[in-house]
Parts: C-alpha cells; structure tokens; sequence
C-alpha cells in the first residue's frame, strides 16, 4: 500500500470501523514486535498493544498526515505506551484477556499458547541479555537503540516518532550507545 | 567493548518474532465491536469516569457485604497488607506452601503419567467441552476465530518413538448439531472430517509432542501463580478434590468504552464490573480441569460465561482404535499442475452446468493474456443462457512485491470484460480487496466475493501464495453465492503446501 493508498484509508478509518480494521491488520505485528522488543514480557506486550490501538481508534479522528505518518503516529503511541507501562508496572491491573479458548491436542489452550511464547522468546538469549542492559538505560536512551537498531528506523522517522529534532536523537542515540557499551563491558554473550 | 563491537551486536542480535494469534484476533473483535466511530469523544470520556466510579464504589461494597468468604477475606487481606506488614507475610506463606503441596503432587502425579506413556500404550480422555452460558452465549460473534460451542467426545493419542502424538481421533458436536471428526498422521497433519457429508479437509498443525503437552500441564498451579492468579480455595468435582485459583479484572466496561477499558461483544449486556477468570483444577491431576470465565455486576452476582472441560484423562494398556487413524499421508507443494483438481467445480455446480474448453469459447490463459504464471481457465457453462462460471488460478512469486501485485491485477482485469472494469473492478472494495493479497502475501486463507448490478460476480480465495479468481456472469435469480464455490476451494488448496 502506497502513501496515498494509506491517507485514503485513515480518512475512511474516521468514519468506518472496518477500515480501521485494515489498519490493525496492517499494523499489529509491527507494534506487537515493537512492544516485545522493548518490554521482552509476552503478557506486557499484550496488554500494551491492546491499549495502542484502544488509543489510535479513539483518536483516529484527530490524527493529521501534516505532523507524522501513520506509522510514526502508531510507533509514537506504543512508546508512550511502553513508557507508562514501566512506570506502572508495580500497580498495573491486568487486562483482560480471554484465558478461554478453544482446546484441543493439536489446539492447546491460550495459556499454553502463552508458554510456549515464552519459552520461544527465552531461546534468544543474546537478545535477553542486550535487552537487560539497554533496559538499565534511561527510557529516553532505550528508545533510540531500539526504534535505530531493532526496528530498523531512520533518524529522521524516530525524530518524528519522538517527537524531537534529528539532532537531539544523533545525540541521544550517541550518548545512549556510550553508556550500553559500559554496560556490556560487564556483559557476558 | 568497542564501539564497532557493540555495534555489530547490536544489527545482528537475532530479535525475537513471536505472534500471538488468538490475541491478535481478540483484540481485533473487541476493537471492531466498541462503537467508538458511532460516538462522540465526550460521551466516552463521561462513560469512562461514570464506569471507573460505579466499578471502585461495587467493589469497595462487595468487599464489606458480601456473603462469600473470600471477598472478605481479599478485603481483609488488603488491609492488612497496608497496616500490618508481619500479617501479610504470614497470609502469603500459608497460601504459598498450600499451592507448594499441590505443585509436589501434581508434578509427581504427571511425571507417573509421562512414564507410563510408553510406545503403544494411549493417552485417552473421555470428553472436553466448551460451552457458553446465559446471556452471553448469543453475543459471541460468528467469525473465523470464534469457533462454536463444542463437545470432544472420546479421544485417543498415541505416542510414537520420538515421544510426537500420532493417533488423534474424536468426534466433535457443534453447537449447530453438525458431528465432525478430527485426526491427526504419523505427519502430524490434520485431517477433519464432515460426519455429516463425508468431506474431508487437510490442515497443517506442527506435530505436538506429547513432553510438550506435559510440560505445560506439570507445574499448571506454580505457572497460574507467577502469571498472578491467586489461589482461593478448595473445591470439589466428580467426587474429586480441586484446587480453585482466579484472576480478576476490572478493565470491563457496560456497553460502551472506558478510556482504559476494553468492550468484549460478549459480556456487553451483563453490566459487569469485573471479570473473574477461574481455573479449577483436579488436586492431583491438572491435566484434568475446567477453565472457566465469570463476570459480575455491581451487586456481586456472578454470570458464568464460558467453560472449557477436560474430563477424565488417564493413560490405557492397549492402543487407539487404529482403523479410526488416517493413512499417513505426505502433503505435496501445489504447482500449477494441481490447478485441475482445486478448480474441478463440476460437483459444486447445479446440474445445469457442464464444463466446456474455455479455448473453444475463446478465453484460454493465452485469450485472456495470461501469461505462464496463470493456470489454464476452468470454464462451466449452464444451459440457462449466457450463465457462465469460470476460474483460474496463480502461484504468486516470493514475497509479492508491486511487479506481482501488478500482475495480479492485470490478470485480473484481463479476466473480465470491459463493462466489468468500469462498473465492478473499478469499486474500491475489489481494489482494497486485491491490495489486502499483496500486503500479507504469508497470511492465512482469504477469500471474497463481489457482484455488481448486471449479473456479474467475481470472487478470489487466496491461501499463502495460491491465489484464485472466481468469475459468473449470470441473470438468474435463485444463484448459489460465489462465496460457497470459494470456501470449498479454499479448503482444497489447505491440503497442499504452497
């Protein structure tokens, strides 16, 4: 989908809940690998996405092609979202989820499902350890590292995704490296 | 560590890729069925605050009025969290070494099942369930995801050398009485079979070793634990003793959106305040259970919502009922070749219909402008005049990139004539349609159809890289939809692996 093809659809996500669906098919992987990336938690990642995109079709209507595309506007919304779910971690409610589904042997359950996620997610230890060190960061820094080195983002596309100038993120990305490198003289691969 | 160093680790750490996919499609329904489109921001924010106010005062007075001993005790407890830090250390410990009894007995009790799982003795259950309860049940919506009240009858697993499940067999009732039978091969593919009408659809689950399977049972008390779950009684069922644990969850709202709170179609007409999550699980063995989903109202009163079973599981001496198992069976990559038998629309269509050479009528591949990377035209035309059915199919190229889209569209397009350019192709939801192929060109099965005024149809199923179009021109009236023509297609390509 072209950007023109993606303007067309947010307007009709203004008024047409299916069309916000196409959005959310579009999107979720993105966002939810995003959320997981940075949270390395399979239960954070879902409670987190699920407010994204409560978030984005609530405010749909005010979202504006001038400011930011919408995949920065989402990316912009996990982040806060990550944000706030590190500062609320000790306090957060659980989300609903729907622990029922269907069972069978070859279809187990949502908690197995779960399991087996978090054993997959585990696997990747280099992963883990990176992500404990950039976690010991400043959230300011982590958001660089990751949208720069685990999204694959531009520094132009993180400036709008963060709402600061490319300069600032240069110098973010710059320092936050420092510090992980610091970090990682003590990390073991 | 040099900054080069960190930096190549850091471009080349394998991230991790992992989808949920029964969250990915909750959370689709419930963003699709809240109603935010259809209101304006201040009457959700007001929703929202008139909610979070009714749901904290219910709570708080549930607490104090509630006849169930284990509110009180929840409230008591949190008293004493806040007053008497000794006390809530006590409270835990006795909670944890109850759930540490249970997690011993469990864990030997499914330890004893694994060993005795040997190679021709048979996991057996006698049935599972799910079933949906009260008001709830008609707010489920139909869709892919939600599959329907059910009932597994008896069930039986083998285990092979490699300790893989290779005999799989039940029958299950839906809720619309049709009786289905589920196999798995020596593969661990899947076989599903209509009782009813005798079709057979192939399906491709990743063989589940049954190590697997124990691991997520053993220790199922410990894990409901660690997620948050907490540990509320004892319980009895069958004349067995149970272990109770819930979750709750206040993020529920009445109908319309709480700004942090989710709409779930199926409790939106009970005036929830709560969700309540209930595992109850057999003391000494978690591998049988019942998984239930309660919600209440502002007065406490408790709905049951849904219910998953599993009944009964013990390991037997003797073997499955093997003329029951399918055939092992290999599943073969699709290539055009296999167009003829996916397209073989004889028995689907109305006796009226006999197949003809689409080259005679002069819509071969090359009529069409296809080129070689389309399938020869399956063509049917009926006796009725001018009612015409015909189809072809695609295997896209790696990854569908513009040049495939492209090429879609155009054979497509090429499939039509003119009139049905301008007055159906042209219409934003055949376009977005065709757009939504190329954008998960990895996805699942997909499949459409469209009609425009003159008799036109035009229907497309895709599953990974397949992707059919369906076409009947037709002015008759009593038609069957296209779309019947393209679920039974979609399950045939599903025995292949594209």
């Amino acid at each position: 989908m072209d950007l023109e093809q993606e303007k067309k659809l947010v307007e009709k996500a203004k008024n047409d809940i299916a069309a916000f669906g196409e959005i959310y098919d579009r999107y979720y992987p993105r966002i939810f690998g995003y959320v997981l990336r940075r949270t390395a938690n399979i239960e954070t990642a879902k409670d987190v996405t699920s407010e994204v995109f409560f978030k984005a079709l609530k405010n749909i209507g005010r979202f504006h092609w001038h400011d930011v595309s919408l995949s920065s506007w989402l990316y912009r919304i996990a982040t806060h979202e990550i944000a706030n779910s590190f500062r609320n971690s000790k306090r957060r409610q659980l989300s609903v989820e729907r622990v029922s589904d269907f069972i069978s042997m070859s279809n187990p359950s949502v908690e197995t499902v779960l399991l087996e996620a978090e054993a997959e997610l585990k696997r990747h230890e280099e992963y883990i350890t990176l992500c404990e060190n950039i976690s010991k960061l400043s959230i300011k820094y982590q958001e660089v590292i990751t949208l720069r080195f685990f999204e694959n983002k531009q520094i132009k596309e993180i400036g709008q995704i963060l709402g600061k100038r490319e300069g600032t993120v240069k110098s973010l990305l710059h320092r936050g490296l420092k510090k992980l490198r610091g970090l990682m003289e003590y990390a073991t691969f | 560590m040099k900054e080069e160093e960190l930096l190549k680790k850091l471009e080349s750490v394998e991230l991790p890729e992992i989808e949920i996919e029964s969250h990915r499609n909750w959370l689709r329904t419930a963003l699709l069925t809240t109603g935010y489109t259809e209101k304006r921001w201040g009457v959700i924010v007001y929703d929202s605050v008139k909610s979070r106010i009714k749901a904290a005062i219910a709570i708080i007075t549930r607490g104090f009025t509630s006849q169930q001993p284990v509110w009180k005790v929840a409230i008591i407890s949190i008293c004493v969290v806040v007053l008497v830090a000794s006390g809530t250390w006590i409270l835990l410990n006795r909670e944890w070494a109850s759930a540490e009894t249970l997690v011993k007995l469990s864990r030997i009790e499914i330890e004893a099942l694994v060993s005795d799982l040997t190679p021709g003795k048979t996991l057996y259950m006698r049935e599972q369930t799910y079933q949906r309860y009260g008001p709830a049940a008609p707010r489920i919506m139909e869709g892919s995801w939600y599959l329907p009240e059910s009932r597994f009858g008896e069930q039986w697993l083998q285990v092979d050398e490699n300790g893989n499940f290779y005999c799989f067999q039940s029958a299950v009732t839906d809720s619309d009485g049709n009786v289905w039978q589920e196999s798995m091969t020596v593969d661990g593919e899947q076989l599903i079979r209509s009782i009813n009408t005798g079709e057979e659809t192939w399906s491709r689950w990743r063989p589940y070793p049954v190590t697997q399977y124990m691991n997520s049972a053993l220790s199922l008390p410990e894990k409901l634990l660690d997620r948050g779950w907490e540990l509320v009684g004892d319980g009895e069922w069958d004349g067995r003793e149970t272990t109770v644990f819930e979750k709750h969850s206040y993020w529920v709202n009445h109908g319309t959106n709480l700004e942090q709170g989710y709409v779930i179609p199926w409790v939106a007409d009970l005036d929830a305040v709560e969700i309540i999550f209930r595992f109850e699980i057999v003391s000494d063995n978690p591998l049988f259970y019942s998984e239930e989903m309660w919600v209440a109202n502002a007065t406490g009163e408790r709905t049951l919502v849904e219910q998953h079973r599993r009944i009964n599981i013990e390991v037997l001496d003797e073997p499955p009922p093997l003329e029951l198992c399918p055939p092992p069976y290999v599943i073969r990559t699709f290539t055009l070749n296999d167009a003829d038998e996916v397209l073989d629309l004889e028995s689907l269509l109305p006796a009226r219909f006999k197949r003809i050479g689409a080259a005679s009528e002069g819509l071969s591949r090359e009529d069409l402008g296809l080129d070689s990377i389309w399938s020869d035209v399956v063509m049917y035309r009926s006796d009725v005049t001018d009612e015409l059915v015909y189809a072809y199919l695609t295997i896209m190229p790696e990854p569908a990139d513009e040049q495939a889209r492209t090429e879609v569209i155009e054979g497509i397009k090429a499939g039509a004539p003119g009139d049905f350019h301008q007055s159906a192709f042209g219409t934003d939801a055949v376009e977005s349609d065709v757009a939504d192929f190329v954008r998960n060109p990895n996805g699942g099965g997909y499949g459409g159809a469209y009609s425009d005024d003159d008799g036109w149809e035009y229907g497309n199923v895709r599953v990974d890289r397949v992707f059919v179009a369906i076409y009947r021109i037709s002015q008759f009236q009593e038609k069957e939809p296209l779309s019947q023509l393209a679920e039974v297609i979609w399950r045939r390509l599903n025995k292949f692996d594209q």
